[in-house]
């Protein structure tokens, strides 16, 4: 398995701030899609899925650092996946994305380091 | 010990909840979240863990999630966050000063703070054979219902609200013959709008669902007799719907009423709390006759209020308020009240409330099947009804709980983005 291999997904300017990108599964080589996030200048990458119900949280809302479930008001962490509102009780896969040379580079299944 | 102490008094030694659904969970976990390490009772009629009621009527009725995925938690969760769990024993009676609650198994648990969570039962249609219709509350009911939906079975429904609509839409997809039957021309307009209330109704023509405008006047072994005003037939792109005046009988298989709730307020009651449409409680949910006593969820009516929410997220949020009180914790902001409903693959959001006074003012179009009308008085939202587009309702909470005023011209103008709404503007 390649899991750990980084992707090269789009341009970095592709994505405005509070905008969201989702990588199909496929594309990623991941068991979920994946959502990268633009958050200011941070980018973060989650698996799209809501660990509470299916809806893809690429299509939530964002603010504050958090991501919204658009089905039933879950918000995760986009930093660390957390859980920081129920109803969902587990938290959200999180993945590692850099942006080299202008490109997202996203790594599925490694956790991101934390740059802070 | 659990020994904090707050304005109000000493966090308490043991709290019960009486009732197990997502009011008492909600508690429950808000409770241990907050910082609570005293006892945790939570005592509950039925005998399952408990679940989620919202897809009783969706995808745990068409037979696409099982008891397993609509568990609230997992059994392990109730051990981890030391709740202990009686389920399957309905309680007798409790007296509010001493805390003292009986199970109807003869045992009994004393706690400092009691908080009632008893939810509601299916209202049953009151004409004569109405209690032999089936009802749908529990997920025993559901299963029963379930187990009876296959193609070609004739269902009839009383009730066109959300679950009645729900499981007609349901229906369809297990192949059944349906005839839904309101009373209303256009049920739910008076809490989502006219517009939305068209696009939903319009759907149940539209999946082949026959829609009586009438009541049920009796309920006979196989046959249902309707007092109908006009009856619109299943076809879907014919301006000549048959229009059926009068009464008229109909053959069915399953009659379903879903016409509401009755909320559980008896041991209230005979607990001698005030009981009136509901448990009456402060806005943090202290019941005004017993300040050791709670209610949350369906049962409980803010004093002053004319209505009780029977709404999802009111029995989390009315939880989240009561565990705050009972910590000593000041109270949250309100936020607008939400609910949704699916059908026939549509996803329909609310939130605030509709106004039939309020400027509506539409983003998308709603009865072209997917939009938002935005209900804006004063420059300020007051409510907004959403057909798949859930975005346009987390904007409208944000913008109702945060009394953002509003440019209407901006509000309807596709080109802005949500997330700029928010943003004040002089």
């Amino acid at each position: 398995m390649s899991e750990q291999q980084p992707v090269d997904v789009f341009a970095a300017d592709e994505l405005g701030d509070g905008d969201a990108k989702t990588i199909p599964a496929k594309a990623a080589g991941w068991s979920d899609a994946i959502t990268v996030f633009r958050d200011g200048d941070a980018y973060y990458a989650l698996d799209d899925t809501c660990p509470h119900e299916k809806a893809s949280l690429g299509e939530g809302w964002l603010e504050d650092g958090e991501i919204e479930c658009p089905l039933h008001q879950s918000r995760f962490s986009l930093k660390t996946g957390a859980v920081t509102c129920l109803p969902a009780t587990r938290n959200a896969r999180t993945h590692q994305v850099e942006v080299i040379d202008g490109r997202v580079w996203l790594t599925p299944g490694q956790s991101p380091v934390d740059a802070g | 010990m659990s020994g904090v102490s707050s304005e109000s008094g000493p966090v308490p030694n043991h709290v019960a909840v009486i009732g197990a659904g997502l009011a008492a969970v909600s508690l429950c976990a808000a409770l241990r979240a907050g910082g609570f390490t005293g006892r945790l009772t939570m005592v509950g009629d039925e005998p399952c863990h408990p679940y989620d009621r919202p897809p009783l009527s969706k995808q745990f009725l068409a037979g696409e999630s099982d008891a397993a995925q609509i568990s609230l938690q997992p059994a392990e969760w109730y051990l981890a966050q030391g709740i202990d769990v009686r389920l399957g024993v309905p309680v007798a009676a409790f007296d509010a000063g001493t805390g003292r609650v009986e199970l109807a198994n003869g045992s009994a648990l004393v706690a400092d703070v009691l908080v009632l969570a008893t939810g509601g039962r299916a209202r049953r249609l009151t004409v004569p054979g109405g209690q032999s219709a089936t009802v749908l509350r529990t997920r025993a009911d559901a299963e029963a219902l379930r187990d009876r939906l296959s193609p070609g079975v004739r269902v009839l429904i009383a009730g066109a609200g959300l679950i009645g609509a729900e499981v007609a839409a349901t229906a369809t997809r297990h192949g059944c013959h349906v005839t839904l039957v309101d009373p209303s021309p256009l049920p739910m307009e008076h809490a989502i709008g006219p517009h939305a209330a068209r696009a939903l109704h319009a759907q149940h023509a539209a999946h082949g669902v026959t829609v009586v405008s009438g009541g049920v006047r009796a309920i006979e072994p196989g046959r249902v007799a309707l007092s109908t005003g006009a009856s619109v037939s299943a076809d879907t792109d014919t301006d000549a719907d048959a229009v059926v005046d009068g009464d008229r009988d109909v053959d069915v298989d399953v009659v379903v009423a879903g016409i509401g709730i009755v909320p559980n307020v008896e041991l209230a009651e005979d607990a001698g709390l005030d009981v009136d449409n509901g448990v009456l409680v402060d806005s943090e949910m202290r019941t005004t006759s017993a300040p050791n006593v709670y209610a949350i969820g369906d049962i409980a009516r803010v004093s002053g209020t004319p209505h009780r929410s029977e709404h999802w997220d009111n029995a989390r949020r009315t939880a989240e308020s009561a565990a705050r009180a009972i910590l000593g914790q000041p109270p949250e902001p309100r936020r607008a009240p939400w609910f949704w409903t699916d059908r026939y693959g549509t996803h329909l959001e609310m939130a605030g409330l509709y106004d039939p006074d309020a400027e509506a003012v539409a983003r998308g179009d709603i009865e072209g099947g997917a939009g938002s009308v935005f209900y804006v008085r004063d420059r300020l939202c007051v409510g907004a009804v959403s057909l798949d587009r859930p975005l346009d309702i987390r904007a409208a909470q944000r913008l109702i709980d945060r009394r953002i005023p509003l440019d209407t011209a901006r509000l309807a103008d596709e080109g802005v983005d949500l997330h700029r709404l928010l943003v004040a503007r002089a």
